[in-house]
């Protein structure tokens, strides 16, 4: 079981060091197809610790397993541990199994690209970095894998480095992800000075007997770090950036896998939120703004990716909010579900986007469905179960995170109806999106790329490499949910349940009040949507000024431009005028002079005459002598 | 008739191996026909190195308790064995370094050297009086002095070798001197009598001690004692300078600590002071010196200077803690220090001139093999992570703390910042590529054979670099166990 992790955890790092080390020797395509094959292999492996973990008593459904321990001091200790449990093995399917779908996505996707060997090496280590984050034993690890996935993120979505805009993205989630991992490093400061361990059961124990002030404070680092990295307000806005990577990078980085992280991180550390209860109601009430917030921005979109994105980061609000309520097995589940979904309409976009060349705007577009049939059923299914309709998958999940909120007093009741709001918005935009795009009488762009203008793009739906990943998430977005269905069966929910004990436990009563009031806001969104751009009975009210802040959505980068940047680069300007250029750049210049003058004096002190070499020794000595003797 | 002493085999095996190695191979190249001279004295070292690296890991393992040796003029414990490991370690890379140097004659007599500097230095570590302390100094000086020269058609080299003799001599005479006061103050020479003699604040003995001090400084070349270093460094042949620069380094710190500790604890109040100085003179003198440097060589030499001063921190701070910090931080310096000295080579070979940052120009997209690795090795020389450097300047300075030398950790880390330009510069000159224009025919005509020897010396140097960052606890272990068999 053990050896099953490994297998997970390291075939896709050789998989990036062969396509690195092999570089021209290989061909584009072996690439490609070494990278797809490696992350392949961890799904295996991460089945057969999967199945592994099955077979064992509910009791004993965790193993952790080293490769040798770094360093030890006393009783800190930490190494190359891995933590094997239901948690983990759910992460390292999803993590491997939809990400080699997406990798064999990108064998057609990225077909002709230059530097596909590049593109194909990133993959393969990010997915090497989220199984390592995933399947951490210790928070060093998980700290480890949590700044690679970053590093991955920055590498991928700058991967078209020619493109100022792709670098600009880049380094943007660079530094706003670096801002949540340094939150994360103090909170583990925190940890190892209070209980002097970052062994998780350890640090779990100690906490207990830590003061509330120390234990807020690495709960909110933590919270600071699982923001950051699933672009939660205040520190969301690199994500819809972040759309300027390759598309299959979006599926996988920004939708399936990293940002979802923030969710694992609280449901893996839950032990420490539960004893800092303020902070965790703070991630819940985090995730309901967010949701609220990037839904009502997703209305306005025009790029096809940004609405997707704006969607992820709704839907990991509704993630946050349940455990931020501690209703851990159901932000789990819509992780799952949302993994699934979420992956067919980045790939399905895709699909239209390889299509028209590369063309994003959705003004552009319309009436794909004329060009694309099955891809514009694959997208249907994809948004029918975003917007919750049953029994698509994202039904099961999305109403068990509202009626655990519904469960959850008064506070929870505020988060159940911004959850609802919220599935209203969902309902509107998604279908916003589907109605333009695929609806209609096509755009003369689709038509001009309906008989395919010789670049090799434009020829039917894809390649199979394309489709077949399409077709298979387009399954698994409709069965997804049946997993757990309320009052009926909850084998995920127990599955989950020795790892992190829920803290809500919603009546059926609840559960199918959620299911009937959310379902019927997403059908009126999806209504709304329809009688505004398909049947175009209803036009939008003009309200200039709503629209305007949407566009700007909320005017977050222009705040953060005026209250972080704008600042930064006048005091910059003036400690440059007055401070760095007299002062530092004096005493620099000054210190480089005076070393390398005394360089120089010291090059000149080395003669090359052995006299002067016998002297110095000699005078050295005798200060020495006479110190000693005189000191005594 | 004299009692002849009980003789410990086991513990005199690794000198004992080196020393047969240096007889065989000296041999073979006065009888042996000329062809089969440097092939047969090379493989001879290599295979007494290996050996001599082999029962010293035995006798570590079968030494968990001091014992004295040969009427307690040495001892056997795991401290000297630890160290005869790492001193091995470094000869066997040396051998394989030197394989590639075309040397026209005393091809054998240059093996057979190098093994009797090992066994010199094997010897050294395991002292415990002043007596064999000098003895083994003089052993393994005497071949160095004669390796330095060895390169007889170069002027260069023999002016290092004459340098080095001289100035040698002079420091072997303090050291001397300064044992002659020792004895004349307790009448004892043992390391543990001088101790045990009682004498504390007898001037004869304090001279003595400051005079100890000196000469074991100036093997360990710390400054102000190290001016000798840079123009041996530079003048020797580049496979003997990569040998002295991490060998004779671990042999003089390992014995320092060992005599001050063991002979010395009731002045520790003087010498912990005294090495704290010299540290700091080092750290300022080595890096300052090396930043106006363009030969790779002589800059190399005064970041050995200053990585003199880092461990003599770790002297300083007297404290088992201290103990492990230098033996571990011993074991990648040694590492990246021969590797980079071998990259040196060869560049150096296929040149045909001394390397300088001018003509380093892209040598690492020339080379990516060697020019990576030469990265690796001052990366780990300036403590980066993912090296052992970083780990071993963290323990030295942890060490250096917790016995209360904040003001240690401070110059360390300021030389540390200030050692960053230099490395860099180097890092720089290797990435950049030379103008196309500036570009000169190549001057020894056409690429340079393929050296798979000196290539399998960097990769292990590398290995152990990045090896000893991974592994550090199974490493800290044995330090720790080492430092165990010295009195703190």
């Amino acid at each position: 079981m053990t050896a099953g992790a490994w297998i997970c955890l390291l075939a896709p790092l050789a998989g990036a060091w062969t396509i690195t080390v092999m570089g021209d020797t290989i061909s584009r395509r072996a690439a490609a197809w070494i990278s797809t094959l490696s992350v392949f292999v961890a799904f295996g492996g991460a089945l057969a610790t999967f199945v592994g973990l099955l077979r064992r008593g509910e009791e004993e459904r965790a193993a952790l397993t080293t490769a040798w321990t770094w360093l030890s001091t006393g009783n800190f200790e930490v190494g190359l541990t891995l933590l094997v449990d239901p948690l983990a093995a759910t992460m390292m399917l999803i993590v491997s199994g939809v990400g080699g779908l997406i990798v064999l996505y990108s064998v057609g996707y990225m077909d002709g690209d230059p530097e596909e060997r590049r593109y194909f090496a990133y993959m393969s280590f990010f997915v090497f970095s989220m199984l390592l984050l995933v399947q951490a034993g210790n928070f060093l690890i998980l700290l480890v894998g949590w700044g690679l996935v970053g590093l991955a993120s920055y590498l991928l979505i700058g991967f078209w480095h020619e493109r100022r805009e792709a670098v600009a993205a880049a380094k943007k989630a660079f530094i706003m992800n670096a801002f949540g991992d340094a939150t994360m490093a103090l909170a583990f400061f925190v940890l190892i000075w209070q209980t002097g361990t970052l062994e998780l059961a350890g640090a779990f124990e100690g906490a207990e007997l830590m003061s509330s002030t120390a234990l807020n404070l690495v709960a909110l680092g933590l919270l600071g770090g699982a923001v950051a990295k699933s672009a939660q307000i205040p520190l969301h806005t690199w994500l819809p950036d972040a759309m300027e990577g390759p598309t299959p990078v979006s599926a996988l980085i920004h939708a399936a896998t990293m940002v979802t992280a923030g969710v694992y991180l609280i449901v893996r550390a839950h032990p420490l939120f539960e004893l800092a209860p303020s902070i965790q109601d703070l991630a819940a009430g985090l995730g309901a703004v967010t949701l609220l917030v990037a839904g009502l921005v997703a209305l306005v979109q025009t790029d096809i990716k940004r609405v997707i994105a704006y969607s992820t980061m709704s839907q990991i609000g509704y993630m946050f909010v349940g455990v931020g309520l501690g209703a851990y097995g159901s932000g789990m589940f819509h992780l799952l579900t949302h993994a699934f979904f979420k992956a067919l309409l980045f790939m399905a976009a895709g699909l239209v986007i390889h299509h028209l060349a590369g063309e994003q705007d959705i003004r552009r577009m319309g009436g794909v469905r004329s060009v694309m049939p099955r891809t514009t059923v694959a997208f249907l299914v994809g948004s029918l179960a975003l917007v919750g309709i049953p029994p698509l998958s994202g039904f099961f999940s999305k109403d068990s995170i509202l009626a655990a909120a519904l469960a959850s007093g008064g506070y929870g009741q505020v988060l159940f109806a911004a959850g609802l709001v919220g599935a209203l918005l969902t309902g509107v935009y998604t279908f916003r999106l589907f109605f333009v795009v695929f609806l209609g009488a096509p755009s003369p762009l689709v038509e001009q790329h309906a008989q395919g203008d010789g670049s090799g793009h434009g020829h039917g739906e894809g390649p199979w490499t394309m489709t077949v990943p399409v077709a298979v998430l387009t399954v698994l977005a409709v069965v997804g949910g049946w997993v757990q269905i309320a009052g009926v069966w909850h084998p995920f929910g127990d599955w989950l349940e020795v790892v992190a004990e829920p803290l809500v436990e919603p009546s059926v009563t609840q559960d199918y009040v959620a299911s009937v009031l959310a379902v019927g806001l997403g059908l009126l969104g999806m209504g709304i949507a329809w009688l505004v751009y398909a049947a175009r009975k209803r036009e939008l009210p003009r309200t200039a000024a709503v629209r305007d802040v949407l566009e700007h959505k909320l005017y977050f980068d222009e705040l953060y431009d005026a209250i972080f940047y704008r600042p930064a680069v006048w005091i910059a300007g003036i400690w440059r005028r007055w401070i760095e250029e007299p002062l530092i750049g004096g005493s620099i210049s000054g210190v480089t002079l005076g070393a390398r003058r005394a360089g120089g004096a010291l090059g000149e002190a080395q003669s090359g005459y052995l006299r002067s070499y016998a002297l110095a020794i000699a005078a050295a000595v005798a200060v020495l002598v006479v110190v000693f003797v005189a000191v005594q | 008739m004299i009692d002849a002493p009980k003789v410990d085999w086991l513990a005199l095996s690794p000198t004992l191996a080196l020393l047969a190695a240096a007889g065989v191979a000296l041999l073979a190249s006065v009888i042996g026909p000329a062809w089969f001279r440097r092939g047969f004295a090379a493989f001879v070292t290599f295979g007494g190195f290996v050996t001599a690296g082999v029962l010293a890991g035995f006798l570590f393992d079968r030494s968990p308790d001091a014992q004295p040796l040969l009427n307690e003029s040495m001892t056997r414990d795991r401290w000297a064995a630890l160290a005869a490991i790492v001193l091995a370690g470094a000869g066997a890379l040396s051998v394989l370094v030197s394989w590639g140097e075309t040397r026209r004659d005393h091809a054998g007599e240059y093996y057979a050297l190098l093994a009797a500097a090992g066994a010199g230095m094997v010897f050294f570590v395991g002292a415990s009086n002043l007596m064999t302390l000098f003895l083994g100094l003089e052993w393994f000086s005497l071949a160095l002095y004669i390796l330095c020269a060895l390169d007889t058609h170069r002027a260069t080299s023999l002016e290092a070798g004459l340098k080095y003799l001289i100035v040698g001599s002079f420091g072997s005479g303090i050291l001397l001197f300064g044992s002659a006061l020792v004895y004349g103050a307790t009448g004892e020479l043992g390391f543990a009598e001088i101790a045990a003699a009682g004498v504390t604040d007898d001037s004869l003995l304090l001279a003595g001690l400051a005079m100890i001090v000196a000469g074991l400084g100036f093997k360990a070349s710390a400054a102000p004692f190290h001016m000798w270093t840079p123009d041996v460094y530079q003048g020797a042949p580049t496979s003997v300078t990569a040998f002295m620069s991490a060998a004779t380094k671990v042999a003089a710190l390992v014995l320092t600590l060992r005599v001050l500790t063991v002979a010395f604890p009731e002045q520790e109040h003087l010498w912990t002071v005294a090495v704290a100085v010299i540290a700091i003179v080092s750290l300022a003198v080595g890096n300052i010196a090396a930043l106006v440097q363009r030969d790779v060589k002589r800059l190399l030499a005064y970041s050995s200077v200053s990585h003199a001063g880092f461990m003599l921190i770790a002297v300083a701070a007297n404290s088992p803690l201290g103990g492990r910090a230098l033996l571990y931080y011993l074991i990648p310096y040694s590492a990246m220090s021969i590797g980079s000295f071998a990259v040196v080579a060869a560049r150096e070979r296929e040149l045909g001139a001394p390397v300088t940052l001018d003509n380093l120009g892209g040598f690492l997209w020339e080379r990516p093999f060697l020019g990576a690795s030469m990265w690796v090795f001052l990366l780990g020389l300036m403590g980066m992570p993912l090296t052992g450097g970083l780990v071993g300047k963290f323990y030295v300075f942890s060490a250096a703390y917790e016995s209360g030398w904040w003001w240690l950790v401070v110059a360390g880390v300021i030389g540390t910042a200030i050692s960053l330009y230099y490395y860099l510069r180097v890092l720089l000159a290797m990435w950049t590529r030379p103008e196309p224009t500036a570009l000169r025919p190549v001057v020894a005509g056409g690429s340079p054979p393929r050296d798979p020897l000196l290539a399998s010396a960097v990769f292990a140097s590398f290995a152990v670099t990045i090896g000893s960052f991974f592994f550090v606890q199974p490493l800290i272990d044995l330090a720790r166990d080492a430092a165990d068999s010295l009195p703190f």
